[in-house]
């Protein structure tokens, strides 16, 4: 049996960038520095204003459009499709995810959300079909870069969604198969009881474990 | 009668729970065992004199550090560049006072490294749970998988979904309830409190532990995210309102 590639064993074989390391190091230092220019411990928010913060809530906002914004095109694509009856059940509802309307926004950004959707599917009534070829969407930057969805259209029906730029620093393009295109499953939180050889999530330090379920399960273990 | 051995070892600040099926040489256990010493004694932020610590503090240069140490941080700055910053160990406050902490990524390098040290001793039925992220490899019993739990994040005793899983598994979850906030959004330098835990499962611990710290900062949009760049890893993750959210691979995982 040989072991995959250890991503480090890669690293390995070529030079370690110590200009790269040293960067790490004067960015730690930096970050140090900003940390102790904070007020300290006793837990009160500071007034220095967060940059960063500010535009993260932009950030999300602009994925919770993004994806409302794929979401109505392909629901206008799949309804004006006449042959891709199949595809507005399974594709439209699965794409608009719910999930981002429940982070933590600030009602700007969700009203700005939530009235995207609604003026874009109305768009949609036209009965034109869908022409084939390939048609590429705007970009649209989030918190973690530039998203971008080419879409490939044959007979009428999606036939491929390509996400050319995606938030990573290469440009890689990955196909994505449309019966396959990103969807999250949406539940509701049960509790389980069942018998485990492991527990994931339980971060047990020395002392909690003790009492924790690792050790309950550790000791059947022994015992059996 | 139960072949192979089972136990726990204290290190690192954790129990790492080690339970082996096959009949294996003893002298394994002690080889993985003084790896997971030295990965401490080299890479705990807990300790002053680690080499981490020294470097973090500025104590010691790039040029001071071994192809181990360096590697290791390389491999946190190809992290990093990989989740556009959400990974950062130079924004993380550490508890050596610095502001370089790797933990995130050397418990689960470290552990599937102590996996490799298992094959090449000739153990394929194994099962390694560091804290609560695991490696395993094969199954518990023949044609059994291994029964493995997410904890409920309310109620440690609870599993919030079971997985059966078995071949070449890694499975690591990001969640503050057991050690409080200590996960930091790079962006803000704040914990970041937005998930209740995130559940990365793929083949590859050291990938899977820390995109499961990545998407934890990130939030739900970095379920969205992992799943357009990397297509072959699942996530399981609890929102703080009782919500889950799954990828559509997950529910094949499940028990």
């Amino acid at each position: 049996m040989t072991p995959p590639n250890d991503p480090i064993d890669d690293i390995f074989n070529r030079s370690v960038q110590n200009e790269r390391l040293s960067q790490l190091s004067a960015r730690s230092k930096k970050h140090r520095q900003d940390i102790a220019g904070k007020t300290p411990k006793n837990g009160t928010s500071t007034s220095r204003v967060h940059a960063a913060k500010g535009s993260r809530s932009t950030a999300l906002g602009l994925a919770v459009v993004s994806t409302l914004g794929l979401a109505a095109y392909l629901h206008q694509a799949a309804q004006s499709s006449s042959s891709a009856a199949g595809l507005a059940p399974s594709v439209a509802p699965e794409i608009s995810v719910a999930p981002t309307t429940t982070v933590p926004q600030s009602p700007t950004t969700t009203s700005k959300s939530s009235g995207q959707a609604p003026t874009t599917t109305a768009k949609s009534t036209t009965s034109k079909g869908l022409g084939d070829g390939s048609f590429t969407g705007n970009v649209s930057t989030n918190r973690f870069g530039p998203v971008q969805v080419k879409i490939t259209v044959s007979g009428g029906k999606i036939t491929a969604v390509d996400v050319p730029s995606y938030p990573s620093n290469d440009n890689r393009s990955i196909a994505i198969n449309r019966n396959a295109i990103p969807r999250l499953v949406q539940s509701t939180l049960t509790a389980q009881s069942a018998n485990v050889n492991s527990v994931s999530g339980a971060t047990y330090t020395s002392t909690s474990y003790k009492i924790s379920l690792q050790s309950a399960i550790d000791k059947s273990r022994a015992a059996g | 009668m139960p072949l192979g051995l089972h136990h726990v070892e204290l290190v690192m600040g954790m129990a790492v729970s080690i339970d082996v099926r096959d009949d294996i040489d003893p002298d394994s256990l002690t080889r993985v065992i003084a790896w997971l010493h030295h990965v401490d004694a080299t890479f705990s932020t807990y300790k002053l004199e680690s080499p981490i610590s020294q470097f973090g503090i500025g104590a010691l240069d790039v040029g001071d550090l071994t192809d181990e140490v360096r590697g290791v941080l390389e491999l946190c700055e190809i992290v990093r560049e990989a989740t556009n910053g959400a990974f950062d160990i130079a924004s993380v406050p550490a508890p050596n006072g610095s502001t370089l902490d790797p933990s995130g990524l050397v418990k689960g390098w470290s552990i599937e490294r102590a996996a490799q040290i298992f094959e090449a001793d000739g153990a394929t039925n194994f099962c390694i749970n560091a804290g609560g992220d695991i490696a395993l490899r094969g199954n518990p019993e023949p044609g059994q998988a291994w029964r493995i739990g997410i904890r409920h994040p309310s109620d440690p005793m609870a599993s919030a979904a079971v997985l059966a899983l078995s071949g070449r598994r890694a499975i690591a979850t990001s969640a503050t309830y057991e050690r409080g906030a200590h996960i930091f959004d790079p962006a803000t330098g704040e914990p970041t409190a937005e998930l209740a835990s995130v559940t990365i499962i793929g083949e590859d611990l050291t990938t899977v532990d820390a995109y499961a710290t990545a998407v934890f900062v990130m939030g739900l949009p970095g379920v969205e995210w992992l799943m357009e760049t990397h297509p072959e890893l699942d996530a399981f993750v609890i929102g703080h309102d009782g919500l889950t959210w799954e990828t559509p691979g997950f529910d094949a995982l499940r028990a």
